[in-house]
């Protein structure tokens, strides 16, 4: 049978058309929602923009495909933005205490932010260990790791670095812990 | 909508919010012979089918918006109901343009066209008999235009005397 000869076929295509448009407009003004605000404050604020704009446009991009791709993927967007919001503001929260003038930060006390770029990252390790119900840890992991990314540069280059040990640790210590209860 | 279908629309738009798409095709199964029921009760069959298509094209649209805390059939109704009352809004517009009234009252028959021959013909020979300057003004308000030089006020006054004397012409043929 020829489906283009049946006008429930050309609806019923037509109607899938508007499904992923109206999806692909979602996820493009998601990624923009979040992504554009945080990429501007990192820029602003971190002494390297360039790492700042290439950070924030593949977090746009992730959010994006994951938002348009949906089921797991979607449901992990949202711990993996949470997790990623704490990483990202506790560094740039702690740099603007400090009122630093220039983003690369001369006082005594700038040996401990990694340390913070690390606890924010644990935090939202943590919180993102408990929020994701069945999502993908793949995208929750990343959408966390490139937002935190954007307020660790902070700290420099090796800001994203010391997020992404947070992170690990705090994703994995409670699943020890769970697991070991469990045994 | 039966109980079954009911929880079946409610799970597959649910899914289809997060984004799965093997929940399309039952969705489109469920609604589209709904929608075009729906439409074909509420508006006159020539708008009936397009309605609905436009209807389950805005659901589509909209499946992303949907809370699956929510009643499902009820959020599809909801949008087929708009839709529809849309389409009822636009055919009562269309009634109310000149351009759909002229249509309209286009004679049919070969009498009617005779008789509506005749009318134009009077009318031309009415305004042969007009000044230029009120046959310039009773053109324009024809064409939904207005004299450049004229202000809106001044305008309808020149069409209101220009049609009296019209009116007057044609008493006296």
């Amino acid at each position: 049978m020829n489906l283009d000869s049946n006008p429930d076929a050309d609806i019923r295509r037509r109607a899938r058309r508007a499904y992923e448009r109206a999806r692909a407009g979602n996820a493009l003004a998601l990624a923009a929602i979040v992504s554009a605000p945080a990429m501007l404050l990192s820029t602003g604020y971190c002494p390297t923009p360039t790492a700042s704009i290439l950070c924030g446009l593949a977090l746009a991009a992730a959010i994006a495909l994951a938002r348009f791709a949906g089921k797991g993927s979607q449901t992990a967007l949202r711990p993996g933005l949470i997790a990623g919001a704490l990483a990202f503001a506790l560094p740039l929260a702690c740099h603007g205490l400090m009122a630093c003038p220039n983003g690369m930060c001369a006082s005594p006390r700038l040996w401990w932010i990694p340390f913070v770029a690390a606890g924010a990252g644990f935090v939202g390790g943590v919180a993102m260990r408990f929020l994701l119900r069945g999502g993908s840890r793949v995208v929750a992991g990343s959408t966390a790791l490139l937002l935190g990314s954007l307020g660790s540069l902070v700290v420099g280059l090796s800001g994203p670095a010391w997020t992404a040990l947070g992170l690990a640790v705090g994703t994995l210590v409670p699943v020890g812990l769970v697991r070991r209860q469990g045994t | 909508m039966e109980a079954s279908r009911r929880a079946r629309l409610q799970e597959c738009l649910s899914s289809l919010a997060g984004g799965d798409r093997e929940a399309f095709t039952p969705v489109f199964d469920i609604l589209w012979p709904i929608y075009r029921r729906f439409a074909r009760k509420h508006l006159p069959e020539i708008d009936a089918d397009d309605a609905a298509q436009e209807a389950l094209l805005k659901l589509f649209v909209r499946a992303d918006e949907f809370d699956p805390s929510r009643d499902a059939a009820a959020f599809a109704i909801g949008v087929a109901y708009h839709e529809i009352r849309t389409w009822r809004r636009k055919r009562w517009r269309r009634r109310e343009d000149p351009a759909e009234r002229h249509e309209r009252i286009q004679p049919s028959g070969a009498e009617d066209a005779l008789a509506a021959r005749e009318a134009d013909e009077l009318i031309n020979w009415g305004l042969a008999r007009l000044s230029s300057a009120d046959r310039e003004t009773l053109v324009l308000f024809a064409h939904e235009e207005r004299a450049k030089t004229a202000s809106a006020v001044a305008f309808r006054k020149r069409v209101q005397r220009a049609l009296e004397r019209l009116r007057a012409i044609l008493k006296l043929r």
